[in-house]
C-alpha cells in the first residue's frame, strides 16, 4: 500500500515535471522566433530560415527582423528535458514556423 | 479472551483510511493531467495567435518598405527634371512672341505625366487588395501551420478597419475616391518657378504684346507624404503613423477531458483557460494577439503647413532642397513588432480624441469579443 501511494505521488511530481518541461519549450521555441538567441541562452533552442542564405535576424536596430523584399520564411526548436526520476526523464522538443510567403 | 475480541473490533480502520486518501490521490493525478493538458493547448493557440499576428504585420512591413522605396523614385525623378530643366535642353527654340515658354512647358508636362506613372505605381502598391490583403493571408498560413495539435483547433485573422460602426477604430482611408489604401497618403505639390526671359527668346521683329512676366509658375505634383484630409486649411494634423494593425485569434474546443474541472465542455462560464462563446452553447478557449509595422516613414512625418499645400519655396529656379528633406524623411525600415498586451488592453475603450491617439486598444476591444478573456492565463 505504501509503495503504491508512492507511485501515485512520483507520477503526480513526473507529471508535474512534463507539463512545466512543454511550458518551457512552447516559450522558448517562440522566443527565439521572434527573438532569436538574444535573450535565451545559446543551445537550448534553435531557429532555421527556409531560404539558407538568409539570416533571420538583425539586431543591429533591436531585435526585430527589418522586413526586406522576399521571403521570410524561418522555423525554431526548442527542448527541454524533465529530471530524472523513478519513472525516468523526458525530452520535450516543440517547433514553430512563420511563413511570409 | 476480552483483547481478542477488541483487536477485531479495531481490524479494517486502515484500510478505508487507505482506501479514502488512494482515492483523493487518484483524484489529484487526474486533475493534474487534466490541467496539464488544457496548460499545453492554451501554449500552443497562444504562440499560434502570436505568430500568425507577427507573420501578417511583418508582410505588411515589407509592403511598406517597398512602398518607401517607390516613393523615392518619384523624388528622383522630380530631382531629374530640376536638373534637366536647368540645362534648358531646347536652348535653340524661341517663343514667337509669346509670354510663356511652350518649349519649357511641355518639357515639364513630359516631367509630370513619368511621375504621374510613378505615383500610380505607389497607389497600386498602397491598395488593401496589394497591402493588407496578402498580409492577412500570410498570417492565416502561419496561424493555422503552428495550430497542429490541438484539438478542434480553428482560427481566423482580422484586420483592421472593415466595419463602420468600430467605434474608436483608426480608420484606413483612401485617396480621393480610389479603394481603401493602408494609410493616409496625400501628394505635395511643387510651383515650379522658371524664368521666362531666360528661357525663351522673340524672334526678330517681333512685338510682344502686354508685359512679358520675368518668371512663370508651373505646378508640378510631386511625391506622397502621411496625413489627413487637409482640403479645410483649419483642420490641419499633424500625419501619423501607418494605421494597420494585424490582429489574430485562435479559437478551439478541447474535447477530451478527464473531469470537467476549470473548462466546462458543456457550459457558458469560461472557466479559466478560455471564454464563453457568444451562442452560449459551449465554453472556447481562445488565444488573441495583435502585431504592427514599425520603424519606417514612408513619406515626410511632418510638413509645415505651406509645404502640405504646394507652396515649397523655391525660386527662380527649383532649388532642390525640399525634395532632399522629402527623401530624408522616407525611411525604409519598417519592422513587424509584437504588441504588449497593455497596448491594447480591453479594460477602457477610448472614444474620440483619444481613440484617435491610441488606436489599438479601441480596436482590439471593439474587434474581438475575446480580448478580456484571453488575458486568463495569457503567456
Amino acid at each position: 500500500m505504501v509503495f503504491g501511494l508512492m507511485v501515485v505521488l512520483m507520477s503526480m511530481v513526473h507529471l508535474w515535471q512534463v507539463t512545466w518541461g512543454a511550458q518551457n519549450a512552447n516559450i522558448r521555441a517562440r522566443e527565439v522566433l521572434l527573438h532569436g538567441d538574444a535573450y535565451l541562452d545559446p543551445g537550448r533552442a534553435a531557429y532555421t530560415s527556409f531560404n539558407d542564405a538568409e539570416i533571420p535576424f538583425d539586431i543591429s536596430a533591436g531585435t526585430y527582423k527589418k522586413a526586406t523584399p522576399g521571403s521570410a520564411a524561418f522555423r525554431a526548436s526548442a527542448q527541454d528535458q524533465t529530471k530524472d526520476d523513478i519513472i525516468g526523464s523526458q525530452i520535450l522538443e516543440v517547433t514553430l514556423e512563420i511563413r511570409v510567403p | 479472551m476480552r483483547g481478542l475480541l477488541h483487536r477485531r473490533q479495531r481490524s479494517g480502520q486502515a484500510a478505508v483510511l487507505i482506501a479514502l486518501v488512494l482515492f483523493s490521490l487518484i483524484v489529484f493525478l487526474a486533475l493534474a493531467t487534466n490541467m496539464g493538458i488544457l496548460v499545453n493547448d492554451k501554449i500552443r493557440m497562444q504562440n499560434a495567435a502570436d505568430l500568425g499576428a507577427y507573420a501578417g504585420a511583418y508582410k505588411e512591413a515589407q509592403q511598406l518598405n517597398a512602398l518607401v522605396a517607390k516613393n523615392r523614385e518619384i523624388v528622383d525623378m522630380v530631382d531629374s527634371c530640376r536638373d534637366a530643366i536647368t540645362s534648358r535642353p531646347w536652348d535653340n527654340d524661341d517663343c514667337d512672341c509669346e509670354a510663356r515658354s511652350d518649349a519649357a512647358e511641355l518639357y515639364l508636362q513630359n516631367c509630370q505625366a513619368s511621375i504621374d506613372d510613378k505615383a500610380q505605381e505607389f497607389v497600386g502598391l498602397a491598395q488593401w487588395s496589394a497591402s493588407v490583403a496578402p498580409a492577412v493571408a500570410a498570417g492565416n498560413v502561419t496561424l493555422n501551420t503552428n495550430m497542429a495539435g490541438t484539438l478542434a483547433a480553428g482560427g481566423q485573422i482580422h484586420t483592421g478597419t472593415d466595419s463602420a460602426s468600430r467605434n474608436g477604430a483608426y480608420r484606413v482611408q483612401g485617396l480621393g475616391s480610389t479603394p481603401a489604401s493602408i494609410a493616409n497618403y496625400r501628394r505635395a505639390v511643387s510651383n515650379f518657378n522658371y524664368p521666362v526671359l531666360l528661357y525663351c527668346r522673340t524672334a526678330v521683329g517681333c512685338v510682344p504684346s502686354g508685359v512679358v512676366p520675368s518668371e512663370e509658375t508651373y505646378t508640378l505634383q510631386t511625391w506622397y507624404y502621411k496625413g489627413q484630409d487637409l482640403s479645410s486649411p483649419s483642420q490641419y494634423r499633424p500625419s501619423q503613423e501607418p494605421d494597420v494593425w494585424i490582429l489574430a485569434e485562435a479559437r478551439g474546443t478541447p474535447v477530451n477531458t478527464f473531469l470537467d474541472i476549470a473548462f466546462s465542455s458543456s457550459g457558458t462560464d469560461g472557466g479559466y483557460f478560455g471564454a464563453s462563446s457568444y451562442s452560449g452553447s459551449t465554453d472556447e478557449m481562445v488565444a488573441v494577439a495583435v502585431a504592427k509595422p514599425y520603424g519606417g516613414s514612408v513619406g515626410p512625418s511632418s510638413l509645415s503647413r505651406d509645404d502640405a499645400f504646394g507652396n515649397i519655396p523655391n525660386g527662380p529656379y527649383f532649388d532642390g532642397t525640399s525634395s532632399q528633406t522629402a527623401i530624408g524623411s522616407m525611411i525604409p525600415e519598417y519592422r513587424a513588432r509584437m504588441a504588449g498586451f497593455g497596448e491594447w488592453s480591453s479594460s477602457s475603450v477610448p472614444t474620440g480624441r483619444a481613440a484617435a491617439l491610441n488606436p489599438r486598444d479601441a480596436y482590439a476591444a471593439s474587434t474581438s469579443p475575446y480580448a478580456s478573456a484571453a488575458a486568463k492565463l495569457r503567456h
